[in-house]
């Protein structure tokens, strides 16, 4: 009897479109190949093959540890458990590192070109692993900090329509942001959102407030400044009245007023 | 329903979404690159406000450079009334991006870069190249040029500095550039 399904016809087109998932380009006296393993955060993995010596070297080409977020995961905060899930996925694909130029190269060498394409398996198979394990709690933590900024966004826009949002508001310390900044004829007044689903995240978050607190403190444009509020998102998961009572006074060191997010009009007098 | 990834307000107003990438804009201020603009210290970065012929709410050019790989650099426009990521990206270098797009061939899922980042009708930001990408000497000339980048980047943009002139970057920093060198392991040692 013939079967309902032919292998052929079907396996042959699967074939033929992954095939052109397979991607190579020069780069220096290197090749870069674009292979058809991808990621949660929309990327497709890409390995690097060198020539040292008699051996080739298949590589991330230092991608996965960029601080350049070449594999989109931009949230990814200290103590994310990263090293954890690199020492994991090294041993799983017998993976190598090596840290050099600022940068840490994930690596497998062979001397064979016919094992080439075993290495480009267990290297992009590490990339892939990797970044999606990395982009579950990120993914996760974006959204939270997505739907607090948009909700604290429209509480202040309702009260001050002249409210604008992730600015740099000091020219001598242009690396500090503010969630928002309320703007007058002459003054400004500067808020920082504290949330996260993780204390970890929760206390990061904290202690970048402080710090662009501190700067505002230090600018030439300090005298301009009204008001200075952080609002604490105590409904959060990563909430904890330790890390509040241990960090605020260095908030207020810098002149600036932790507010508790279910207290947040209290903060109109304020700004 | 909305899906996951799926930006509603450019959704809901896609015509005010393509006024916004394609109506004239100009850069009310040169372009200058620096250090601090960008939170990782290995870029340069300038961000510029842009005047839009027809739309009145704040939009922002941005120019971001790699220090250590001058062939990496991005252009972005913002327009934080649609969303806080940029609303037309280009990438000189980088990952390729797979479309997150169920009903195209898998084939044209995948855009390495050199590429844009836009919204389509859906909401849904996506990559694609543009013909002058698609063609491997234009592509390359434009990753080893910032300013032949930033040309095509306004073209595509509708972008003029505020001589009506086709915008250029410059760089404050003094420091010896870097020659361009796509291989990201030049130089490293695999013991």
């Amino acid at each position: 009897m013939k079967p309902a399904l032919e292998c052929d016809p079907i396996i042959g087109a699967i074939k033929r479109d992954f095939g052109t998932l397979w991607q190579c380009r020069n780069r220096g006296n290197s090749i870069e190949i674009v292979t058809p393993f991808s990621t949660a955060t929309q990327k497709f993995v890409s390995v690097f093959i060198t020539r040292r010596d008699d051996s080739y070297v298949v590589t991330d080409g230092g991608w996965v540890s960029s601080e350049d977020q070449t594999y989109g995961l931009d949230e990814v905060e200290e103590d994310s458990g990263f090293d954890a899930i690199i020492e994991h996925f090294c041993k799983a694909f017998k993976i190598y590192s090596t840290r050099e130029k600022g940068g840490r190269f994930f690596y497998k060498k062979v001397s064979d070109d016919s094992l080439i394409s075993s290495a480009v398996y267990d290297v992009a198979n590490f990339i892939s692993s990797v970044v999606n394990s990395l982009s579950i709690p990120v993914q996760e933590e974006v959204k939270h900090r997505e739907a607090f900024r948009n909700d604290a966004n429209s509480f202040l826009l309702k009260q001050f329509p002249n409210a604008k949002f992730g600015q740099h508001p000091l020219d001598d310390y242009k690396t500090a942001i503010f969630h928002a900044v309320i703007i007058y004829p002459a003054q400004m007044s500067l808020v920082a959102y504290v949330t996260g689903t993780r204390n970890n995240y929760f206390v990061n978050q904290f202690q970048r407030a402080v710090v662009n607190f501190e700067l505002a403190a230090q600018s030439r444009l300090k005298a301009q400044i009204k008001g200075r509020i952080a609002f604490i998102n105590n409904e959060a998961g990563g909430y904890s009245p330790q890390t509040v009572n241990e960090l605020s006074p260095l908030l207020t060191k810098y002149h600036a007023q932790p507010l508790q997010w279910t207290e947040r009009e209290s903060a109109l007098s304020v700004l | 329903m909305a899906k996951a990834g799926m930006n509603l307000k450019i959704r809901n107003g896609y015509s005010q979404y393509l006024e916004v990438v394609n109506g004239q804009k100009i850069a009310t201020s040169p372009i200058t690159l620096e250090k601090g603009v960008v939170n990782n210290s290995n870029w340069l970065g300038a961000e510029v406000e842009v005047q839009h012929s027809s739309v009145s709410h704040e939009i922002y050019f941005i120019a971001e450079k790699s220090i250590k790989c001058p062939t990496n650099f991005k252009f972005k426009l913002r327009a934080q009334h649609f969303a806080q990521e940029p609303i037309f990206r280009f990438d000189s270098d980088g990952a390729t991006h797979r479309n997150d797009l169920e009903s195209i061939p898998l084939s044209e899922r995948q855009v390495t870069t050199p590429h844009f980042h836009k919204f389509n009708e859906n909401g849904i930001n996506f990559a694609n190249k543009t013909d002058v990408l698609k063609t491997t000497a234009d592509a390359q000339a434009i990753v080893m040029d910032i300013n032949f980048g930033l040309a095509h980047f306004s073209t595509e943009a509708n972008l003029q500095d505020s001589q009506g002139k086709r915008p250029i970057v410059q760089e404050t920093q003094t420091d010896l550039p870097i020659p361009p060198n796509q291989d990201p392991v030049a130089g490293i040692k695999f013991e």
